[in-house]
């Protein structure tokens, strides 16, 4: 069930009514059976893989917790990663690593497997389930007191299938607690909601019209027609991912749970280091606990140290999806950072370290602070190419003819021309230039505090015109034709 | 909660003022009808000729003349762009209403007798102007605009037929578009596109219908042709007649008998019409010699064509029923100069062949 669909504007309404209204004991069990409803209306067989591997997480930090020697906990959670990276595997990889080694080896008689569904949401819910078994392993967390409740840690319905990916240590503890209806929380979750709904169905869905006629088909285009679509695939995908993310943390809100904050406006990063500070921040934390400071982390010296980062964004990169372009994504990520450490690494950790004590730290230019934000994210838009790209050939195809044409822009009519061609006047690409600018002076408004709060900090007025103007924007500008979130498929 | 609702209710004005845009622009003409039509269906019913009929749609139009008017119409003719020009004149004293389409098939044939009765509106007399091809199977005979849904409904509801694409017509249905932010959309776009008058249609004084060089629609639902077609050179006419006759005759190929099925729908309308008190007219438009020499020429690929003038003959005498016209021009004493192309007789041909309907 989409969040962008007439069935979730039913569900969700109802949901809410009768967690609410029925006993506090039967409230997790409630929630499991909504969450379970919620995933079956996609693909119901896959809800039967989401059992496997909690029941398998569930026993194996059972015996992890009763294991009485380190090898023994070792050994099952050990067993754990295996099977739930197994399972994983074989859904998501498995044909690419067919693909790949066909490609090496012509004569191996292995076939791809063409029957072999997306199982949607499989990573978000693999890797929470890791994170629960390490955290136990680990001893940073107590194992789930019961079976119902460690499910609905797994299938929780608002984060289930894009995330936040949700730790063990956050939300664990909040479905042990009782949640009674609050009005303050539940008008504090619709208004994140809504907010969810401007990113997603106005500038994401509307974006994607004119990024899809280009990329669907890149040979046709050139010049200002990929960069344009290449900058609006930036914008495309925030708002698709950060606008789930505000909808799933909406959406728990109201039910009284509160989620991790996923997004902090990426795009105003000053460096690449701290748009991955800021972006998909559940997940970054997630590789920087379980991936990269396993490996060593910074402790062991500096080659080590961008090896293991370099290592980190790859993971990330084959995270996402199973094929070269996000490998190389994850590349081009690997190798910013690194650059970025070794160049700026220490004056970055004395930045941070004086934040840390509560020292004052030099103020930026307005100027010169713009001035890296768009370099950063000019940075961050050459690797979405890799990201969108449908292929590899497709991906270098945009390399090479990005800067072509650009005499001709000087040329009258041209740029209108070329932007008639990618569909931007008949998309609604003005409208959704100035609800970029729009979301863009919402961010700046909010500050260090996140959306919420500015908003219950602000006059009534203000927090009126604000809810007017996003579901005016949505009526009129919204898209409805229930396109997905793009993060689905990972 | 009692508050939140409180809340939630000072939405409600973007809601009912959507909800209102939606259903007052209707741009897919659920409530309405399609807003061009509407509009000019306006003008007809205040007495206007209209100009802009290239881009009206005439079932559209007609669908929602049917819904509009006050009374039924006296007399009620019936056919394809070969009956358009019949207008009121032809039953003075009456009200008049000519529900003929464009490229009518079988489907046009019957739903433009059910869009009135299906609003109550039973006319007195109704004037059939028979195609022969209505009579020819095939999907290949069936207009792309015509409403097989409405013809399902006809049969269903009228006729008592079973029908496996009946659904019945849900009142309900269209009121969820109210809610839907598309719709709303879509009436935004429509509204600001209406206020463009290129695209809106324009009466035209009663006296230059004549002389202008568009088609006219008449108050009545006939058409007045544009000034080109109807003076055009005679050798222009039969050469376009010529024409049609070196290839397949429209819809008459691959015509091989009678449909049994619409033929026996065809006969138990014409009680059911009788039944209720309705008198029947049958009209068959004449063909110009060219095109009728190459059916009598080619008779075994064309045969259908004498055997449905002949079943209408027979249908006519067994129902006592009045047939006028022909599809053989030289059986109603037509010459080449009464057509304007191989299949559409001139008006005062019309006037010839057609008595006045008291």
């Amino acid at each position: 069930m989409l969040f962008n669909s007439v069935s979730f504007l039913i569900f969700f309404p109802v949901v809410v009514l009768g967690y609410f209204a029925i006993p506090e004991k039967f409230k997790n069990l409630w929630l499991l059976i909504a969450s379970y409803y919620f995933y079956m209306s996609w693909q119901p067989v896959y809800a039967l893989l989401i059992l496997f591997s909690t029941v398998t997480t569930y026993y194996c930090a059972v015996f992890i917790n009763k294991a009485k020697s380190k090898k023994q906990k070792k050994l099952f959670l050990a067993s754990n990663i295996v099977v739930n990276i197994a399972i994983l595997c074989y859904f998501k990889y498995f044909n690419f690593i067919v693909q790949s080694l066909l490609a090496v080896f012509p004569g191996l008689s292995i076939a791809p497997n063409n029957n072999l569904l997306a199982v949607v949401g499989i990573s978000f819910y693999t890797f929470q389930s890791l994170g629960y078994s390490i955290d136990v392993y680990r001893g940073d967390v107590e194992k789930a007191k019961d079976f119902l409740t460690y499910a609905l840690f797994v299938s929780f319905f608002p984060q289930l299938v894009a995330g936040p990916i949700e730790r063990s240590k956050n939300l664990l503890p909040q479905l042990y607690k009782a949640h009674k209806f609050d009005y303050n929380r539940v008008s504090d979750g619709l208004v994140l909601m809504a907010w969810g709904f401007f990113k997603k169905l106005v500038i994401s869905d509307g974006a994607a019209l004119i990024v899809n006629a280009v990329y669907n088909d890149v040979t046709k285009f050139t010049g200002i027609q990929l960069i344009m679509a290449t900058v609006l695939f930036a914008f495309q995908i925030y708002c698709d991912f950060s606008g789930y993310s505000d909808i799933a943390i909406g959406a728990a809100n109201v039910i009284g749970f509160k989620l991790m904050r996923n997004f902090n406006h990426p795009y105003f990063s000053q460096n690449v280091t701290q748009f991955w500070r800021n972006w998909h921040i559940s997940l970054s934390t997630w590789f920087m606990d379980y991936i990269y400071i396993p490996l060593g982390g910074s402790r062991k010296g500096k080659i080590r140290t961008y090896i293991n980062l370099f290592i980190t964004f790859i993971v990330s990169g084959l995270w996402h999806g199973a094929s070269w372009n996000f490998v190389i994504w994850g590349a081009m990520n690997g190798a910013y950072n690194v650059i970025h450490r070794a160049l700026f690494g220490k004056k970055e950790q004395r930045r941070r370290q004086r934040i840390k004590e509560g020292k004052p730290v030099p103020k930026t230019n307005p100027a010169v602070a713009v001035a890296k934000a768009v370099g950063t994210f000019i940075l961050i838009d050459f690797t979405w190419v890799f990201f969108r790209a449908n292929t590899l050939a497709d991906a270098m195809y945009v390399f090479r003819n990005l800067f072509t044409d650009f005499s001709l822009l000087f040329t009258s009519g041209y740029f209108v021309q070329m932007m008639e061609k990618i569909g931007f006047y008949t998309n609604n690409g003005v409208a959704i230039f100035w609800c970029i600018l729009f979301m863009f002076a919402v961010e700046l408004w909010e500050g260090k505090s996140t959306l919420v709060e500015r908003i219950n900090k602000s006059k009534w007025y203000v927090r009126w015109a604000f809810y007017y103007t996003i579901i005016l924007l949505i009526i009129f500008f919204g898209y409805f034709g229930q396109s997905q979130f793009i993060y689905f498929q990972f | 909660m009692l508050k939140l609702i409180g809340r939630l209710l000072l939405f409600l004005p973007i809601f009912l003022g959507m909800m209102l845009v939606s259903y007052r622009v209707d741009p897919s003409g659920l409530f309405w009808g399609a807003g061009f039509e509407r509009m000019v269906c306006d003008y007809m019913l205040a007495g206007n000729y209209v100009d802009g009929y290239q881009q009206l749609d005439g079932r559209e139009l007609n669908k929602i003349y049917a819904r509009e008017c006050e009374n039924a119409p006296q007399v009620l003719v019936n056919g394809s762009s070969r009956t358009l020009q019949i207008d009121s004149s032809f039953a003075p004293g009456k009200s008049f209403y000519n529900v003929s389409n464009v490229g009518a098939d079988v489907y046009d044939f019957f739903n433009s007798y059910y869009i009135f009765e299906k609003e109550g509106k039973v006319p007195e007399i109704f004037v059939m102007g028979i195609d022969p091809w209505i009579f020819n199977d095939g999907e290949e005979n069936i207009d792309k605009r015509s409403d097989s849904a409405m013809f399902a409904r006809f049969l269903a509801e009228t006729m008592g037929y079973e029908s496996p694409q009946y659904t019945p017509e849900n009142q309900m249905e269209k009121y969820k578009a109210l809610l839907d932010p598309s719709y709303f959309q879509a009436s935004v776009d429509t509204y600001f596109r209406n206020k463009d008058s290129s695209s809106q249609p324009e009466i035209v004084p009663p006296e230059d219908i004549y002389s202008r060089d568009d088609i006219i629609k008449s108050p009545d639902g006939s058409i007045v042709y544009d000034l080109n077609f109807r003076t055009r050179n005679q050798e222009i006419a039969d050469g376009d007649a010529l024409t049609a006759a070196n290839n397949d005759l429209l819809r008459l190929s691959d015509f091989d008998r009678l449909d049994p099925y619409y033929t026996q729908l065809f006969e138990d309308f014409i009680v059911y019409l009788q039944s209720k008190g309705v008198e029947i007219i049958f009209f068959l438009p004449s063909y110009h010699h060219y095109l009728y020499w190459e059916a009598q020429d080619n008779i075994e690929k064309y045969h259908c064509l004498f055997e449905v003038e002949d079943y209408i003959k027979q249908m006519g005498a067994k129902y006592n029923i009045a047939v006028y016209g022909s599809y053989n021009p030289d059986a109603v004493g037509l010459t080449n100069r009464d057509f304007m192309d191989g299949l559409h007789m001139r008006y005062e041909a019309l006037k010839k062949v057609l008595p006045v309907i008291e």
